[in-house]
């Protein structure tokens, strides 16, 4: 593909990016669950 | 890589014929959101009922087009991987069988004599034909499959120290869950439905039919998600100008599919009585494992990503997001998985919710289950589909897409369609609102001494969505029929985007081998599924005779 | 085998998995949020009636058919613990009160039953949720909440 110009090897490539989104990913999760969670013992 | 002509010719059957049938499903799916938000208070427009319709909708949409593409997308994968093709007469046999399947199902549905929804619950009865149609599309998907293992024989016979690719062990783990699961519903249409619909059986057991429908149903939805899953780690990464973060992942993610995608099925049915607790507690937490993969699969393609983003320069946490080629007419297949991942965001952890045993009273049944569904098999599995038949269909056929800008824009327009439209489903799931209802003759219809204001905001949503939806359809259509009917330009071909890893990886014997997985995957079935069985059958003591969608009396036969 | 960030992503997943099924577990315990309990079916359950046990326990057997639900209207005391059992004489039907967890699947030859307790005054709706043929979108029931008249 396009811009091979190389900024980050394999060696030294942590992913941070990906790291925030799977944080947020879970937090997300998190909230719709227990959304749904607190709705349920909102009605029992 | 070159392709022999008859093989081509079925493959570019087995992507056509789909997606024309798919105008009629995407229709009728416009129409539905039409129906429920009350803007149409009638039975059925232009000769097509609302509950034909939606039993077109499902059978065409989510049966029809992904067994077709799977098919198809499988023997590309399998002929570009273990360089050789499959085998010409089974190959033919099993489009044809499809094809025929397909014609007898549909004509069955469209005649008004089976309309019954994809789902086929019995006590309601459709025409044999219907029965029948399904059961030959089924066996005619699974015929590739064993061609397939001989195939994948064949290559690991001539390489024995190579690692089998990512892409050819999702194809075979993919067809594996197929061919299992639907076993049941083989024994389901054809032991039970056919000869009690022809008349010569007079009752079946409901909750058996259910609980055999529901082993296969839950991983029917593994079945459509999986191809798009090996161009999630096969291409994307490629797509985007960087490097798969991890194969291992991959093959560990696809191996957990092959055994929990089945002994989850229970899940479908925490409403229904005979099936137990206990029964329905377990296959729920086994689902939490099923959805492992998929953060798996969430982390490991970010990662790719982020690569992609980086070597282009991109700095800080978030903004690398930014340098990936989002509406790239030469990259289109980006935008279509991409698209489809972060609709799969809302979806997976949408699912999480209606597997959780007890939140699953708040939703089952409510349009918060379609709002769910139309993020997976209308999100990642219905884009994926959308971008790789127009990609296989230009390689095959040799011909420039039509229209490419449309082609782009289609996947970008179709999320932000989805994401209303789902909103509003599940905004209304949440207050009640009944999923498969023509609520435009009732709950949505102001003259009805049953008409529900609080419904009217949460369906309109469906309606501005579902109409977006549709537009994006259009386009589509505009751009996949205008490809085809284009001049060849350059000689037919298969040629996938093949993402490299980042890291060189060994090959781990456990991770390139089935038996062990296979033996897991059976004992766990056979855990899970023989007290559900077992229940269904003593829990459940009057059988019943079959009933026509149109009349509260049983359908007798004069002997 | 596995790259150390993606070892972390399936611990902090089962992690997640295991906090919803405690969450699970605590809500069975302490709120009895359940799904459908299965009894063996027998014949009683085909004769739709409302029992009362006593001063605040109620029984409701509801029978579904295309396309109505019998009884079609029930009336109990606020505070009263109800349950309900479910069962269809025909096709496969839903049923849905508005705004309780109780989520049934009424089948033929089965039985399902739930529990619920009502503590406001009020009209619940129950709407079939589940395709039952032509008539689907009528089908409807309520029960009424409504103490100390009955």
């Amino acid at each position: 593909m396009a811009d091979t110009d190389a900024h980050e090897t394999p060696e030294k490539f942590v992913p941070r990016g990906a790291i925030a989104f799977f944080a947020l990913l879970i937090f997300l999760g998190l909230v719709i669950w227990f959304g749904i969670y607190f709705v349920m013992l909102a009605r029992s | 890589m070159q392709i022999s002509r008859p093989l081509r010719t079925i493959l570019l059957i087995e992507l056509f014929v789909p997606i024309l049938l798919l105008t009629i499903g995407i229709y009728h799916g416009l129409m539905q959101v039409i129906y429920r938000a009350g803007v149409i208070q009638r039975t059925s427009v232009a000769g097509l009922d609302y509950y034909q319709g939606l039993t077109l909708h499902g059978v065409i949409n989510a049966i029809v087009l992904t067994t077709f593409f799977a098919v198809a997308f499988g023997h590309a994968t399998m002929l570009f991987y273990t360089k050789r093709e499959p085998n010409k007469t089974a190959t033919l046999v099993s489009m044809l069988l499809m094809v025929f399947g397909t014609g007898l199902a549909a004509a069955a549905i469209l005649a008004g004599k089976a309309s019954v929804l994809y789902t086929f619950y019995p006590p309601l009865k459709a025409h044999p034909a219907f029965y029948m149609g399904t059961a030959m599309l089924i066996i005619g998907s699974w015929i590739p499959y064993f061609d397939w293992i001989r195939m994948y024989l064949q290559w690991k016979r001539e390489n024995p120290n190579e690692s089998t690719p990512v892409a050819v062990i999702g194809t075979l783990v993919n067809f594996t869950i197929w061919f299992v699961c639907t076993l049941a519903v083989a024994y389901e249409v054809l032991v039970m439905l056919v000869p009690w619909s022809l008349g010569w059986t007079a009752e079946i057991n409901i909750m058996l039919a259910r609980t055999l429908f529901w082993f296969f149903g839950h991983a029917l939805v593994y079945f459509w998600l999986l191809p798009s899953y090996i161009m999630f780690y096969t291409m994307l990464p490629k797509l985007a100008g960087g490097k798969l973060y991890s194969g291992n992942a991959g093959r560990i993610a696809f191996f957990i599919f092959l055994i929990l995608s089945i002994p989850i099925g229970v899940h479908h049915q925490f409403g229904d009585p005979s099936i137990g607790r206990g029964v329905k507690l377990t296959q729920s937490i086994l689902t939490f494992g099923v959805a492992i993969p998929s953060f798996i699969t969430a982390f490991t393609i970010a990662a790719s990503l982020e690569y992609a983003a980086r070597k282009r320069g991109a700095t800080g946490l978030w903004s690398w997001i930014w340098k990936l080629p989002f509406f790239r007419k030469d990259v289109f297949m980006f935008g279509y998985l991409i698209n489809g991942l972060i609709l799969f965001i809302f979806g997976g952890l949408t699912g999480l919710v209606n597997a959780s045993y007890s939140l699953n009273n708040v939703v089952h049944n409510t349009s918060f289950i379609p709002g769910h569904f139309h993020l997976t098999v209308g999100g990642p599995v219905f884009l994926a589909i959308l971008g790789m038949s127009i990609f296989m269909l230009s390689q095959l056929s040799g011909k420039r897409i039509y229209a490419p800008v449309l082609n782009t824009i289609v996947p970008y327009l179709w999320t932000v369609g989805v994401l209303i439209f789902s909103a509003g489903l599940m905004y209304g799931g949440l207050m009640g609102e009944p999923r498969r209802t023509n609520m435009g003759l009732t709950y949505l219809n102001p003259s009805s001494e049953q008409f529900n204001p609080y419904w009217v905001v949460s369906s309109m949503l469906g309606l501005a969505g579902g109409g977006i939806m549709f537009t994006a359809g259009l386009l589509y259509f505009i751009s996949f029929f205008g490809t085809c009917l284009r001049k060849r330009t350059s000689e037919p071909a298969v040629d996938f985007p093949v993402s490299e890893t980042l890291h060189e990886e060994r090959r781990i014997p456990l991770l390139d081998s089935f038996k062990p997985w296979l033996a897991i995957m059976g004992l766990i079935i056979f855990l899970t599924y023989v007290p559900a069985i077992t229940d269904a059958i003593n829990n459940t003591n009057r059988k019943a005779p079959p009933y026509r969608p149109g009349d509260p009396t049983p359908v007798v036969r004069n002997q | 085998m596995l790259d150390r960030y993606e070892r972390n992503v399936i611990i902090t997943a089962l992690t997640v998995s295991a906090l919803f099924v405690f969450s699970i577990f605590y809500a069975l315990g302490a709120k009895r949020a359940d799904v459908t309990e299965c009894l063996p079916y027998n014949k009683t359950y085909e004769t739709a009636r409302v029992e009362q046990i006593d001063k605040k326990t109620y029984q409701i057997f509801y029978v579904a058919r295309m396309w109505n639900f019998e009884p079609a209207i029930s009336y109990i005391p606020v505070g009263s613990e109800v349950d309900l059992f479910v069962t269809s004489l025909d096709v496969v039907h839903g049923f849905n009160v508005f705004d309780k967890n109780v989520n049934l699947m009424a089948v033929p030859g089965g039985v399902s039953k739930t529990t619920i307790r009502f503590t406001e005054p009020g009209v619940y709706k129950i709407v079939c949720h589940e395709y039952c043929g032509t008539g689907h979108q009528n089908m409807e029931a309520e029960i009424i909440v409504n103490y100390p008249v009955k």
